[in-house]
């Protein structure tokens, strides 16, 4: 079911490293993991609507008026590298 | 002196009106604990004792010119380390933000601040808030204050020893699968998930968004009814919090139970639950019908599929969420030669092991072919999750069980095997699915002296009636006064 080049695919869409001495031990655990939800099949799902929000509230909007927030300085305080107010990083290419 | 760090919110304010102590006191009390204690407990992320002393001493000014004190006014609160605090280095258990210093404050947190509370650290926690032991924080367990070879529960482990411990008279936690009850169960104090929706979310560092509830952990259940009339309430920054009017909780304290009617569900008392824990809880509910309520037996099938429901969910969620944490705007940056190097470095450095497996989860459910076969029937479990509890609502007003199906395992115990340590989440999770809220109040102790709590569940936007049976129960017995020797 899931197999160490499933774990390998996986792991580069999330962007993370798996080393080859972790894999094998993380791949068993998630085929234990996903086995084990997979007992969801045992259930009658037609004409089951999915709730992907537990409290009845559907769009809250406000008005679109601009709201002053003049934070940029302490954020870019953060950042690990910037220049002015831009966020630094290796090039992309 | 220490003495009055042992005091509830309640206790303390009475003195402080009267002025019995004062803000600074009452403040020093409690850094000494911290000083004293939190060494071998390890409660604590970051503590903040200059500006903590500073904040009393206005506090006390304020006091002496006769400014009105509210009920959190001078109290030392520990919020969990997921709370932004703006100033105050927030970590959220985490490598990735082991030096992050926010520009702002939680909503939560600016509440408590503007009625005059008084944070005098952050607490430890899973990383992430994924776990149930506290055994993920980078920053090592926490131990709980009853045993220190055994977990004090997690993810607010933290949280939920400081105040345990005293030190602190309060803090707030994060539920998203059981991560305030469970281990306010295991350190014996109160612990309330409120209602999703009923607290804002805005400046809480985001775990599973459909699931996660911030909530108050504390010494009794006044002092609970106190907090959440602090922090409940519709903000504008949170579109998921709700715009309901908030009652006074502490007004449902005091009053008889005699009509209720209390739902006992069969699937909460499985063989997995330890002898101990259905010695205890069966023993609190007795008390319930003692005191006039009745109690009802009741079925929730679809408790079986929990923990393979939120395990789908949460995972897919935080794999979504924990996607801002790369390198590139805050928190840890680690050497790349390109864009693409930089994420995975930073994140493989970054994270660790447990939040790493939960991000592949949830990357590997919602990604292109597993979406339907997963994600998509978990959120369809979940309807049949809610409707059961409708069902059940139905008849009774609120659900009794355990909190966890045993009381605190030893540290390192169930740390190498996930799925065990995500079984142990059973009786927690659907709460979390379904919305609704829940609360842990003490009820009693195994043979090794090891604290068991009693789950009370109840319907959307009705903690009163959770306020209601806690108090009622927690005023007939003396577990809230027992304290952990140290």
């Amino acid at each position: 079911m899931i197999t160490k080049s499933t774990v390998t695919y996986i792991a580069n869409l999330a962007k993370i490293n798996i080393s080859e001495k972790e894999l094998p031990e993380l791949t068993q655990q998630m085929s234990d993991i996903i086995s084990y939800v997979e007992t969801l099949n045992e259930l009658n799902l037609d004409n089951i609507e999915p709730t992907a929000h537990a409290v009845d509230t559907s769009n809250v909007f406000r008005d679109d008026v601009v709201v002053e927030k003049n934070i940029i300085k302490e954020v870019i305080k953060q950042a690990p590298q910037s220049e002015e107010t831009f966020f630094k990083v290796p090039k992309v290419l | 002196m220490t003495q009055l760090a042992k005091l509830t919110i309640h206790e303390a304010h009475d003195k402080l009106k009267a002025k019995e102590i004062s803000a600074v006191e009452l403040t020093q009390a409690v850094l000494q604990n911290i000083e004293k204690n939190n060494p071998k407990l390890n409660a604590f992320i970051s503590t903040c004792p200059e500006q903590a002393l500073e904040q009393a001493q206005k506090i006390d000014a304020d006091i002496s010119r006769n400014k009105t004190i509210k009920p959190l006014t001078g109290i030392p609160l520990a919020p969990k380390d997921i709370y932004l605090t703006r100033g105050l280095r927030t970590t959220c258990g985490s490598q990735i933000l082991h030096d992050y210093i926010p520009p702002y404050h939680a909503s939560v947190i600016d509440r408590c601040l503007r009625d005059g509370a008084i944070i005098v650290g952050k607490t430890n926690m899973d990383e992430f808030a994924m776990g149930s032991s506290t055994e993920t924080s980078f920053f090592n367990p926490t131990k709980n204050a009853w045993a220190i070879d055994r977990i004090p529960g997690g993810s607010s482990g933290g949280s939920a020893v400081a105040v345990s411990a005293d030190l602190c008279l309060a803090s707030l936690g994060t539920d998203t699968g059981g991560s305030i009850r469970q281990p306010a169960s295991l350190c014996s104090v109160v612990g309330l998930k409120p209602t999703y929706g009923r607290v804002s979310r805005y400046g809480t560092i985001a775990f599973a968004s459909s699931l996660d509830s911030m909530g108050p952990i504390t010494k009794d259940v006044q002092d609970a009814a106190i907090l959440l009339n602090a922090i409940a309430g519709h903000d504008p920054k949170d579109s998921t919090s709700v715009n309901k009017p908030v009652p006074d909780y502490t007004k449902a304290l005091g009053q008889d139970i005699k009509k209720l009617k209390i739902g006992v569900p069969q699937e909460f008392f499985s063989e997995a639950i330890s002898s101990d824990v259905r010695a205890a809880v069966e023993k609190a509910i007795d008390q319930l019908k003692t005191l006039g309520a009745q109690i009802v037996p009741i079925e929730l099938p679809s408790t079986k599929y929990a923990v393979a429901t939120y395990y789908i969910i949460a995972p897919a969620e935080a794999s979504a969420n924990l996607a801002r944490f790369d390198g590139v705007r805050f928190g840890l940056r680690e050497k790349a030669a390109s864009l693409d190097e930089l994420y995975k470095n930073t994140k493989t450095k970054g994270f660790g092991t447990e939040v790493k497996r939960r991000i592949l989860m949830g990357t590997f459910v919602l990604s292109s072919g597993y979406y339907d076969a997963y994600y998509l029937k978990a959120q369809k479990v979940r309807t049949i999750i809610q409707n059961d509890f409708r069902k059940a609502f139905e008849t009774v007003d609120v659900i009794a069980g355990p909190v966890s199906p045993t009381t605190a395992f030893k540290l390192g115990e169930k740390i190498s095997d996930p799925l065990q340590m995500y079984l142990s989440d059973i009786l927690t999770l659907s709460t979390n699915l379904a919305g609704l809220p829940g609360m842990s109040v003490p009820c009693g102790f195994d043979t090794n002296t090891l604290p068991i709590g009693l789950q009370l569940i109840g319907r959307a936007f009705d903690e009163e009636t959770l306020f209601k049976v806690a108090h009622a129960y927690e005023q007939s017995t003396g577990w809230h006064k027992m304290k952990p020797g140290l």
